[in-house]
Protein backbone atom coordinates (compact mmCIF):
# COMPACT_ATOMS: atom_id res chain seq x y z
CA UNK A 1 0.00 0.00 0.00
CA UNK A 2 1.62 2.80 -1.28
CA UNK A 3 1.45 6.09 1.07
CA UNK A 4 1.94 9.11 0.66
CA UNK A 5 4.37 11.17 2.46
CA UNK A 6 3.09 14.55 2.46
CA UNK A 7 0.81 13.95 5.07
CA UNK A 8 1.46 15.80 8.35
CA UNK A 9 2.36 13.31 11.57
CA UNK A 10 -1.34 12.31 13.23
CA UNK A 11 -1.53 12.50 16.91
CA UNK A 12 -3.06 9.50 17.94
CA UNK A 13 -3.64 10.27 21.95
CA UNK A 14 -7.37 11.01 22.13
CA UNK A 15 -8.63 13.85 23.03
CA UNK A 16 -9.90 15.22 26.50
CA UNK A 17 -13.06 13.37 27.28
CA UNK A 18 -15.94 15.24 26.53
CA UNK A 19 -17.99 16.58 29.76
CA UNK A 20 -21.12 14.93 30.37
CA UNK A 21 -22.07 17.92 32.29
CA UNK A 22 -22.33 19.91 29.38
CA UNK A 23 -23.98 17.53 27.22
CA UNK A 24 -26.90 17.07 30.16
CA UNK A 25 -27.28 20.52 30.84
CA UNK A 26 -27.18 20.94 26.91
CA UNK A 27 -30.40 18.80 26.81
CA UNK A 28 -32.02 21.26 29.74
CA UNK A 29 -31.62 24.19 28.20
CA UNK A 30 -33.34 22.66 25.21
CA UNK A 31 -36.16 21.27 27.64
CA UNK A 32 -36.38 25.38 29.36
CA UNK A 33 -36.12 26.63 26.22
CA UNK A 34 -39.22 24.70 25.25
CA UNK A 35 -41.40 25.63 27.78
CA UNK A 36 -40.62 28.77 27.69
CA UNK A 37 -41.49 29.03 23.98
CA UNK A 38 -44.42 27.08 24.34
CA UNK A 39 -45.94 29.03 27.16
CA UNK A 40 -45.29 32.14 26.04
CA UNK A 41 -46.49 32.34 22.52
CA UNK A 42 -49.77 33.13 21.13
CA UNK A 43 -52.41 31.08 19.26
CA UNK A 44 -52.73 31.99 15.49
CA UNK A 45 -56.23 32.94 14.69
CA UNK A 46 -56.13 29.83 11.86
CA UNK A 47 -53.75 27.58 12.56
CA UNK A 48 -54.06 27.18 16.30
CA UNK A 49 -50.85 26.28 18.19
CA UNK A 50 -49.35 24.86 15.29
CA UNK A 51 -46.59 27.95 14.83
CA UNK A 52 -45.11 26.43 17.76
CA UNK A 53 -43.47 23.32 15.93
CA UNK A 54 -41.27 26.33 14.16
CA UNK A 55 -39.38 25.73 17.44
CA UNK A 56 -38.04 22.43 17.04
CA UNK A 57 -38.22 22.61 13.16
CA UNK A 58 -36.27 25.50 12.31
CA UNK A 59 -33.76 24.97 14.30
CA UNK A 60 -33.08 21.91 13.40
CA UNK A 61 -32.84 23.26 9.95
CA UNK A 62 -30.32 25.77 10.80
CA UNK A 63 -27.88 22.86 12.77
CA UNK A 64 -27.98 21.25 9.06
CA UNK A 65 -26.55 24.03 7.27
CA UNK A 66 -24.43 24.59 10.40
CA UNK A 67 -22.82 21.18 10.30
CA UNK A 68 -22.59 21.30 6.34
CA UNK A 69 -20.06 24.48 6.91
CA UNK A 70 -18.34 22.65 9.57
CA UNK A 71 -17.98 19.62 7.18
CA UNK A 72 -17.33 22.35 4.33
CA UNK A 73 -14.25 23.99 6.48
CA UNK A 74 -12.31 20.66 8.05
CA UNK A 75 -12.89 19.32 4.75
CA UNK A 76 -11.07 21.81 3.27
CA UNK A 77 -8.53 22.14 6.34
CA UNK A 78 -8.05 18.73 5.39
CA UNK A 79 -7.01 19.32 1.71
CA UNK A 80 -4.91 21.61 2.50
CA UNK A 81 -3.11 20.35 6.17
CA UNK A 82 -3.41 16.56 5.55
CA UNK A 83 -3.76 16.31 9.42
CA UNK A 84 -6.29 13.40 9.81
CA UNK A 85 -8.14 14.34 13.03
CA UNK A 86 -9.54 17.51 10.76
CA UNK A 87 -11.03 14.37 8.61
CA UNK A 88 -12.65 12.99 11.53
CA UNK A 89 -13.88 15.98 13.10
CA UNK A 90 -15.62 16.28 9.17
CA UNK A 91 -16.99 13.14 8.90
CA UNK A 92 -18.34 13.57 12.79
CA UNK A 93 -19.85 16.85 11.72
CA UNK A 94 -21.73 14.77 8.80
CA UNK A 95 -23.07 12.57 11.13
CA UNK A 96 -24.62 14.73 13.14
CA UNK A 97 -26.02 17.20 10.18
CA UNK A 98 -27.71 13.70 8.95
CA UNK A 99 -29.54 13.57 12.12
CA UNK A 100 -30.36 17.18 12.20
CA UNK A 101 -31.16 16.85 8.36
CA UNK A 102 -33.47 13.79 9.14
CA UNK A 103 -35.02 15.73 11.73
CA UNK A 104 -35.72 18.39 10.04
CA UNK A 105 -37.82 16.57 7.02
CA UNK A 106 -39.79 14.72 9.80
CA UNK A 107 -40.90 17.90 11.30
CA UNK A 108 -41.85 19.55 8.05
CA UNK A 109 -43.54 17.00 6.97
CA UNK A 110 -45.16 17.07 10.34
CA UNK A 111 -45.98 21.06 10.02
CA UNK A 112 -47.03 20.06 6.54
CA UNK A 113 -49.85 17.80 7.17
CA UNK A 114 -52.03 19.65 9.37
CA UNK A 115 -51.35 22.90 7.34
CA UNK A 116 -51.45 21.79 3.73
CA UNK A 117 -53.53 18.30 4.14
CA UNK A 118 -50.86 16.15 2.16
CA UNK A 119 -47.70 14.29 3.71
CA UNK A 120 -45.26 15.89 1.40
CA UNK A 121 -45.39 18.47 -1.21
CA UNK A 122 -42.68 19.42 -3.47
CA UNK A 123 -41.61 22.79 -1.82
CA UNK A 124 -39.12 24.23 -2.56
CA UNK A 125 -37.67 24.59 1.22
CA UNK A 126 -38.55 20.75 1.72
CA UNK A 127 -37.19 19.55 -1.93
CA UNK A 128 -34.37 21.21 -1.28
CA UNK A 129 -33.47 19.84 2.80
CA UNK A 130 -34.24 16.45 1.16
CA UNK A 131 -32.23 16.88 -1.12
CA UNK A 132 -29.38 17.92 1.01
CA UNK A 133 -29.62 14.81 2.97
CA UNK A 134 -29.14 12.89 0.18
CA UNK A 135 -26.07 14.67 -0.12
CA UNK A 136 -24.84 13.79 3.28
CA UNK A 137 -26.01 10.29 2.94
CA UNK A 138 -23.78 9.87 0.14
CA UNK A 139 -20.79 11.01 1.96
CA UNK A 140 -21.66 8.56 5.00
CA UNK A 141 -21.72 5.90 2.14
CA UNK A 142 -18.68 6.83 0.52
CA UNK A 143 -16.75 6.41 4.13
CA UNK A 144 -18.38 3.13 4.77
CA UNK A 145 -17.04 1.91 1.77
CA UNK A 146 -13.88 2.98 1.09
CA UNK A 147 -11.55 1.25 3.67
CA UNK A 148 -7.81 3.03 3.26
CA UNK A 149 -8.18 5.20 5.88
CA UNK A 150 -5.48 8.35 4.11
CA UNK A 151 -7.83 7.37 1.01
CA UNK A 152 -11.02 7.98 2.85
CA UNK A 153 -9.89 11.09 4.10
CA UNK A 154 -8.71 12.52 1.11
CA UNK A 155 -11.73 11.62 -1.31
CA UNK A 156 -14.09 12.48 2.01
CA UNK A 157 -12.64 16.28 2.10
CA UNK A 158 -13.45 15.85 -1.69
CA UNK A 159 -16.48 15.44 -1.79
CA UNK A 160 -17.81 17.27 1.75
CA UNK A 161 -16.28 20.32 0.11
CA UNK A 162 -18.32 20.04 -3.27
CA UNK A 163 -21.41 19.05 -1.45
CA UNK A 164 -21.33 21.80 0.68
CA UNK A 165 -20.33 23.84 -2.31
CA UNK A 166 -23.24 22.81 -4.12
CA UNK A 167 -26.08 23.83 -1.07
CA UNK A 168 -26.86 27.05 -2.45
CA UNK A 169 -27.05 25.86 -6.03
CA UNK A 170 -29.55 23.03 -4.99
CA UNK A 171 -31.39 25.73 -3.05
CA UNK A 172 -31.55 28.11 -5.57
CA UNK A 173 -32.40 25.88 -8.21
CA UNK A 174 -35.21 24.23 -6.12
CA UNK A 175 -36.59 27.52 -5.37
CA UNK A 176 -36.67 28.60 -9.23
CA UNK A 177 -37.82 25.18 -10.32
CA UNK A 178 -40.93 26.27 -7.31
CA UNK A 179 -41.63 29.73 -7.05
CA UNK A 180 -42.15 30.33 -10.96
CA UNK A 181 -45.43 28.67 -10.77
CA UNK A 182 -46.22 29.32 -7.28
CA UNK A 183 -45.34 31.81 -4.36
CA UNK A 184 -43.74 30.33 -1.94
CA UNK A 185 -45.81 28.48 0.92
CA UNK A 186 -43.35 27.92 3.84
CA UNK A 187 -44.64 29.35 7.43
CA UNK A 188 -43.59 32.56 7.90
CA UNK A 189 -41.22 33.08 11.29
CA UNK A 190 -41.21 36.52 11.19
CA UNK A 191 -43.36 37.73 13.45
CA UNK A 192 -41.57 39.28 16.46
CA UNK A 193 -44.05 37.90 18.98
CA UNK A 194 -41.83 34.47 17.82
CA UNK A 195 -38.63 35.72 17.43
CA UNK A 196 -37.39 35.40 20.79
CA UNK A 197 -38.55 31.68 21.30
CA UNK A 198 -37.28 30.64 18.14
CA UNK A 199 -33.72 32.55 18.94
CA UNK A 200 -33.45 31.01 22.34
CA UNK A 201 -34.48 27.18 21.16
CA UNK A 202 -31.58 27.52 18.00
CA UNK A 203 -29.13 28.55 21.04
CA UNK A 204 -30.35 25.52 22.87
CA UNK A 205 -30.00 23.27 20.15
CA UNK A 206 -26.46 24.56 19.14
CA UNK A 207 -25.66 23.67 22.81
CA UNK A 208 -27.07 20.25 21.51
CA UNK A 209 -24.85 19.90 18.66
CA UNK A 210 -21.73 20.69 19.80
CA UNK A 211 -21.79 18.00 22.60
CA UNK A 212 -23.03 15.93 19.83
CA UNK A 213 -19.86 16.62 17.11
CA UNK A 214 -17.06 16.53 20.24
CA UNK A 215 -18.45 13.61 21.35
CA UNK A 216 -18.80 11.65 18.45
CA UNK A 217 -14.91 13.08 17.74
CA UNK A 218 -14.06 11.65 20.74
CA UNK A 219 -15.30 7.93 19.74
CA UNK A 220 -13.57 8.85 16.13
CA UNK A 221 -10.13 9.70 17.76
CA UNK A 222 -10.68 6.54 20.49
CA UNK A 223 -10.97 4.31 17.72
CA UNK A 224 -7.98 5.33 15.52
CA UNK A 225 -6.02 5.38 18.23
CA UNK A 226 -7.28 2.09 18.80
CA UNK A 227 -6.20 0.75 15.66
CA UNK A 228 -3.15 2.44 15.50
CA UNK A 229 -1.69 0.84 18.13
CA UNK A 230 -2.72 -2.23 16.55
CA UNK A 231 -1.40 -1.35 13.45
CA UNK A 232 2.09 -0.38 15.09
CA UNK A 233 1.96 -3.59 17.22
CA UNK A 234 1.52 -5.88 14.16
CA UNK A 235 4.41 -3.76 12.82
CA UNK A 236 7.29 -5.37 15.42
CA UNK A 237 6.09 -3.31 18.75
CA UNK A 238 7.70 0.12 17.36
CA UNK B 1 6.29 25.60 -25.66
CA UNK B 2 4.84 23.93 -22.33
CA UNK B 3 1.21 24.24 -23.30
CA UNK B 4 1.52 22.42 -26.34
CA UNK B 5 2.79 19.17 -24.50
CA UNK B 6 0.19 19.43 -22.16
CA UNK B 7 -2.41 19.83 -24.89
CA UNK B 8 -0.68 16.73 -26.65
CA UNK B 9 -1.18 14.56 -23.47
CA UNK B 10 -4.47 15.31 -22.94
CA UNK B 11 -5.41 14.11 -26.16
CA UNK B 12 -3.30 10.90 -25.79
CA UNK B 13 -5.32 9.92 -22.63
CA UNK B 14 -8.29 11.30 -24.30
CA UNK B 15 -7.64 8.94 -27.48
CA UNK B 16 -6.54 6.38 -25.18
CA UNK B 17 -9.82 5.94 -23.91
CA UNK B 18 -12.03 6.28 -27.00
CA UNK B 19 -9.71 3.99 -28.80
CA UNK B 20 -10.24 1.58 -25.66
CA UNK B 21 -14.01 1.96 -26.40
CA UNK B 22 -14.24 1.77 -29.77
CA UNK B 23 -12.15 -1.35 -30.18
CA UNK B 24 -14.52 -3.32 -27.53
CA UNK B 25 -17.19 -1.68 -29.47
CA UNK B 26 -20.06 -3.03 -27.51
CA UNK B 27 -18.70 -0.49 -24.77
CA UNK B 28 -20.49 2.19 -27.20
CA UNK B 29 -23.58 0.60 -28.14
CA UNK B 30 -24.16 -1.29 -24.64
CA UNK B 31 -24.33 2.22 -23.58
CA UNK B 32 -26.57 3.76 -25.62
CA UNK B 33 -28.68 0.54 -26.05
CA UNK B 34 -29.42 0.96 -22.52
CA UNK B 35 -30.05 4.35 -22.72
CA UNK B 36 -32.57 3.67 -25.54
CA UNK B 37 -34.40 0.60 -23.35
CA UNK B 38 -34.63 3.08 -20.04
CA UNK B 39 -36.45 5.23 -22.52
CA UNK B 40 -38.64 2.49 -23.68
CA UNK B 41 -39.53 1.70 -20.29
CA UNK B 42 -40.20 5.21 -19.37
CA UNK B 43 -42.48 5.31 -22.00
CA UNK B 44 -44.05 2.44 -20.90
CA UNK B 45 -44.27 3.30 -17.46
CA UNK B 46 -45.68 6.79 -17.86
CA UNK B 47 -48.15 6.29 -21.18
CA UNK B 48 -49.87 5.46 -23.36
CA UNK B 49 -51.33 8.63 -23.14
CA UNK B 50 -49.72 10.73 -26.00
CA UNK B 51 -50.10 14.53 -24.03
CA UNK B 52 -49.12 12.85 -20.89
CA UNK B 53 -45.69 11.61 -22.63
CA UNK B 54 -44.85 14.97 -24.57
CA UNK B 55 -45.07 15.90 -21.06
CA UNK B 56 -42.50 13.76 -19.95
CA UNK B 57 -40.35 13.50 -22.39
CA UNK B 58 -37.78 15.88 -21.20
CA UNK B 59 -37.39 14.18 -18.15
CA UNK B 60 -37.38 11.14 -19.41
CA UNK B 61 -34.58 12.02 -21.52
CA UNK B 62 -32.54 13.35 -19.14
CA UNK B 63 -32.78 10.41 -16.55
CA UNK B 64 -31.99 7.98 -19.74
CA UNK B 65 -28.70 10.01 -19.70
CA UNK B 66 -28.38 10.29 -15.83
CA UNK B 67 -28.25 6.32 -15.38
CA UNK B 68 -26.73 5.04 -18.90
CA UNK B 69 -23.70 8.26 -18.34
CA UNK B 70 -23.36 6.40 -14.72
CA UNK B 71 -21.94 3.40 -16.33
CA UNK B 72 -20.07 5.23 -18.86
CA UNK B 73 -17.87 7.58 -16.25
CA UNK B 74 -17.32 4.23 -14.63
CA UNK B 75 -16.08 2.28 -17.67
CA UNK B 76 -13.83 5.21 -18.39
CA UNK B 77 -11.59 4.18 -15.29
CA UNK B 78 -12.27 0.93 -15.13
CA UNK B 79 -9.40 -0.29 -18.02
CA UNK B 80 -6.95 1.81 -15.06
CA UNK B 81 -8.25 0.00 -12.38
CA UNK B 82 -8.32 -3.68 -13.59
CA UNK B 83 -4.81 -3.62 -14.56
CA UNK B 84 -3.61 -1.03 -12.36
CA UNK B 85 -2.81 1.28 -15.08
CA UNK B 86 -3.05 3.98 -12.76
CA UNK B 87 -0.31 3.58 -11.15
CA UNK B 88 2.17 3.99 -14.42
CA UNK B 89 0.26 6.92 -15.59
CA UNK B 90 0.77 8.84 -12.16
CA UNK B 91 4.51 8.20 -12.41
CA UNK B 92 4.94 9.74 -15.97
CA UNK B 93 6.35 13.07 -15.49
CA UNK B 94 4.01 15.93 -16.65
CA UNK B 95 0.83 17.79 -14.32
CA UNK B 96 -1.76 15.56 -13.00
CA UNK B 97 -4.69 17.72 -14.30
CA UNK B 98 -3.42 16.85 -18.15
CA UNK B 99 -4.80 13.54 -16.93
CA UNK B 100 -8.55 15.02 -15.92
CA UNK B 101 -8.30 17.13 -18.80
CA UNK B 102 -7.91 13.71 -21.37
CA UNK B 103 -10.36 11.50 -19.46
CA UNK B 104 -13.34 14.86 -19.41
CA UNK B 105 -12.25 15.04 -23.21
CA UNK B 106 -12.73 11.55 -23.95
CA UNK B 107 -16.08 11.46 -21.79
CA UNK B 108 -17.31 14.76 -23.36
CA UNK B 109 -17.55 12.92 -26.55
CA UNK B 110 -18.37 9.34 -25.28
CA UNK B 111 -21.97 11.18 -23.68
CA UNK B 112 -22.22 13.42 -26.30
CA UNK B 113 -22.91 11.13 -28.99
CA UNK B 114 -25.05 8.46 -26.77
CA UNK B 115 -26.82 11.50 -25.82
CA UNK B 116 -27.87 12.64 -29.33
CA UNK B 117 -29.23 9.17 -29.94
CA UNK B 118 -30.97 9.13 -27.19
CA UNK B 119 -32.13 12.77 -27.73
CA UNK B 120 -33.66 11.79 -31.48
CA UNK B 121 -34.91 8.66 -30.81
CA UNK B 122 -37.07 10.55 -27.49
CA UNK B 123 -38.29 12.81 -29.75
CA UNK B 124 -39.58 10.20 -31.87
CA UNK B 125 -40.96 8.07 -28.84
CA UNK B 126 -42.59 10.58 -27.01
CA UNK B 127 -43.66 12.66 -29.61
CA UNK B 128 -42.08 15.98 -28.94
CA UNK B 129 -42.36 18.78 -31.45
CA UNK B 130 -38.86 20.77 -32.81
CA UNK B 131 -39.99 24.23 -31.47
CA UNK B 132 -38.53 27.23 -33.36
CA UNK B 133 -35.88 27.86 -30.42
CA UNK B 134 -34.37 24.74 -30.68
CA UNK B 135 -30.76 26.03 -30.91
CA UNK B 136 -31.53 26.97 -27.23
CA UNK B 137 -32.45 23.40 -26.51
CA UNK B 138 -29.37 22.56 -27.62
CA UNK B 139 -26.94 24.89 -25.66
CA UNK B 140 -29.10 23.91 -22.89
CA UNK B 141 -28.64 20.38 -23.78
CA UNK B 142 -24.46 20.94 -24.38
CA UNK B 143 -24.40 22.81 -20.67
CA UNK B 144 -26.00 20.11 -18.64
CA UNK B 145 -24.02 17.20 -20.64
CA UNK B 146 -21.00 19.51 -19.49
CA UNK B 147 -21.55 19.38 -16.37
CA UNK B 148 -23.05 16.04 -15.98
CA UNK B 149 -19.59 14.92 -17.43
CA UNK B 150 -17.62 16.81 -15.08
CA UNK B 151 -18.67 15.66 -11.91
CA UNK B 152 -19.18 12.28 -13.42
CA UNK B 153 -15.79 11.87 -13.99
CA UNK B 154 -14.36 13.29 -10.81
CA UNK B 155 -16.58 10.72 -8.80
CA UNK B 156 -16.02 8.41 -10.56
CA UNK B 157 -12.37 8.63 -10.27
CA UNK B 158 -13.10 7.78 -6.94
CA UNK B 159 -15.92 5.22 -6.83
CA UNK B 160 -14.65 3.10 -9.52
CA UNK B 161 -11.89 2.42 -7.02
CA UNK B 162 -13.92 2.11 -4.21
CA UNK B 163 -15.89 -1.57 -3.19
CA UNK B 164 -19.14 -0.85 -4.22
CA UNK B 165 -19.42 1.22 -7.47
CA UNK B 166 -22.18 0.38 -8.98
CA UNK B 167 -23.72 1.81 -6.30
CA UNK B 168 -21.77 4.47 -5.17
CA UNK B 169 -21.32 6.40 -7.99
CA UNK B 170 -25.09 6.78 -8.62
CA UNK B 171 -25.55 7.76 -4.86
CA UNK B 172 -22.73 10.32 -4.74
CA UNK B 173 -23.04 11.74 -8.23
CA UNK B 174 -27.45 12.23 -8.24
CA UNK B 175 -28.15 14.48 -5.99
CA UNK B 176 -25.28 16.32 -6.89
CA UNK B 177 -26.52 16.89 -10.03
CA UNK B 178 -29.97 18.55 -9.17
CA UNK B 179 -29.15 21.80 -10.65
CA UNK B 180 -28.55 20.20 -13.52
CA UNK B 181 -31.62 18.24 -13.90
CA UNK B 182 -33.81 20.53 -12.67
CA UNK B 183 -32.14 23.17 -14.88
CA UNK B 184 -31.95 21.44 -18.02
CA UNK B 185 -35.64 19.66 -17.98
CA UNK B 186 -37.17 23.11 -16.88
CA UNK B 187 -35.77 25.42 -19.41
CA UNK B 188 -35.96 22.62 -22.05
CA UNK B 189 -40.20 22.60 -20.85
CA UNK B 190 -40.53 26.18 -21.62
CA UNK B 191 -38.66 26.16 -24.82
CA UNK B 192 -40.39 23.32 -25.82
CA UNK B 193 -43.86 25.04 -25.47
CA UNK B 194 -43.54 28.85 -25.93
CA UNK B 195 -41.29 29.90 -22.87
CA UNK B 196 -43.72 32.42 -22.16
CA UNK B 197 -41.87 33.66 -18.88
CA UNK B 198 -38.36 34.27 -20.43
CA UNK B 199 -37.38 31.58 -17.91
CA UNK B 200 -34.58 29.83 -20.12
CA UNK B 201 -32.01 32.51 -19.88
CA UNK B 202 -32.09 32.18 -16.47
CA UNK B 203 -31.79 28.71 -16.28
CA UNK B 204 -28.86 28.90 -18.71
CA UNK B 205 -26.95 31.31 -16.71
CA UNK B 206 -27.35 28.72 -13.59
CA UNK B 207 -26.19 25.89 -15.72
CA UNK B 208 -23.14 27.94 -16.84
CA UNK B 209 -22.48 29.01 -13.14
CA UNK B 210 -22.79 25.83 -12.08
CA UNK B 211 -20.33 24.25 -14.92
CA UNK B 212 -17.84 27.17 -13.70
CA UNK B 213 -17.75 25.98 -10.34
CA UNK B 214 -17.31 22.61 -10.93
CA UNK B 215 -15.24 23.15 -13.75
CA UNK B 216 -12.37 24.65 -11.26
CA UNK B 217 -13.27 22.55 -8.49
CA UNK B 218 -12.80 19.75 -10.04
CA UNK B 219 -9.39 21.13 -11.49
CA UNK B 220 -8.28 21.90 -8.26
CA UNK B 221 -9.33 18.79 -6.20
CA UNK B 222 -8.26 15.81 -8.62
CA UNK B 223 -4.63 16.66 -7.75
CA UNK B 224 -5.64 15.27 -4.43
CA UNK B 225 -8.06 12.38 -5.74
CA UNK B 226 -6.14 10.85 -8.07
CA UNK B 227 -3.00 9.63 -5.59
CA UNK B 228 -3.50 5.53 -4.49
CA UNK C 1 -58.20 20.13 2.61
CA UNK C 2 -59.31 22.88 5.04
CA UNK C 3 -59.36 26.52 3.64
CA UNK C 4 -57.58 28.73 5.07
CA UNK C 5 -60.63 31.36 6.68
CA UNK C 6 -62.93 28.54 8.55
CA UNK C 7 -65.96 29.28 10.63
CA UNK C 8 -65.37 29.12 14.22
CA UNK C 9 -67.03 25.85 14.75
CA UNK C 10 -64.27 24.26 11.90
CA UNK C 11 -62.03 26.19 13.24
CA UNK C 12 -61.51 24.64 16.60
CA UNK C 13 -61.72 21.37 14.86
CA UNK C 14 -58.40 22.20 13.03
CA UNK C 15 -57.33 23.77 15.99
CA UNK C 16 -57.64 20.95 18.46
CA UNK C 17 -56.30 18.21 15.32
CA UNK C 18 -53.19 20.22 15.65
CA UNK C 19 -52.37 19.36 19.05
CA UNK C 20 -51.98 15.66 17.57
CA UNK C 21 -49.20 17.04 15.57
CA UNK C 22 -47.34 19.39 17.62
CA UNK C 23 -47.17 16.96 20.61
CA UNK C 24 -45.87 14.37 17.70
CA UNK C 25 -43.45 16.86 16.22
CA UNK C 26 -42.04 17.25 19.61
CA UNK C 27 -41.85 13.44 20.59
CA UNK C 28 -40.32 12.96 17.41
CA UNK C 29 -37.61 15.85 18.40
CA UNK C 30 -37.34 14.48 22.17
CA UNK C 31 -36.70 10.90 20.54
CA UNK C 32 -34.40 11.23 18.28
CA UNK C 33 -31.91 13.21 20.67
CA UNK C 34 -32.29 11.55 22.97
CA UNK C 35 -31.53 7.67 20.93
CA UNK C 36 -28.46 9.36 19.72
CA UNK C 37 -27.49 11.09 22.53
CA UNK C 38 -27.60 7.47 24.32
CA UNK C 39 -26.06 5.72 21.37
CA UNK C 40 -22.82 8.13 21.80
CA UNK C 41 -22.88 7.20 25.25
CA UNK C 42 -22.60 3.62 24.91
CA UNK C 43 -19.88 4.13 21.68
CA UNK C 44 -18.27 6.31 23.96
CA UNK C 45 -17.98 3.78 26.99
CA UNK C 46 -17.13 1.10 24.38
CA UNK C 47 -14.83 3.13 23.16
CA UNK C 48 -12.89 4.11 25.94
CA UNK C 49 -12.79 0.80 27.55
CA UNK C 50 -11.01 -0.61 24.38
CA UNK C 51 -8.54 2.39 24.52
CA UNK C 52 -8.09 1.59 28.14
CA UNK C 53 -7.70 -1.88 27.19
CA UNK C 54 -5.33 -1.87 24.01
CA UNK C 55 -3.36 1.32 24.25
CA UNK C 56 -3.04 1.54 28.64
CA UNK C 57 -3.12 4.55 30.25
CA UNK C 58 -5.48 7.26 30.85
CA UNK C 59 -6.90 9.79 28.30
CA UNK C 60 -5.15 12.83 28.08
Amino acid sequence: MQTTVRSAPVSFAPPRPTSLVFGIGALAAVVATQVYAISRSPAEADMGHLQKIMYVHVPAAWMTFLAFFVVLVFSVKYMWKRDENDDLLAASAAEVGALFNGLTLMLGMLWGKPAWGVWWVWDARLTSTLVLFLIFVSYLALRAFVDDHQQRARWSAAVGAFGALNVPIVYLSVTWWRTLHQPPSSPSTLDPAYTLGLRINAVAFLLVMIYFVRKRYEIARLHRAVEHAAEAAAMGGR
Amino acid sequence: MAMRTHWRRVRAIARKDLTTELRAKSGFNSVVALGVTILVLLGLALGPDTAALRNAAVGAVWLATLFSGVLAFNRSFQVEVESGALEPLLLYPGPRWTILAGKLLGNLLFVSLMVAIVVAIGIVLFGVGIPAAWPSVLAVLALGVLGLVLLGTFYACMASRSRAREVLLPLLLFPMLVPVLVGATTASKALLGADLMHEAGAWIRLLIAYDLVFLIATFMAFEHVIEN
Amino acid sequence: MRRRQPRWEDGKHVIESNGTFITAAYAVTWVVILAYFTRLMIAGARARAEYKKRVGGEQR
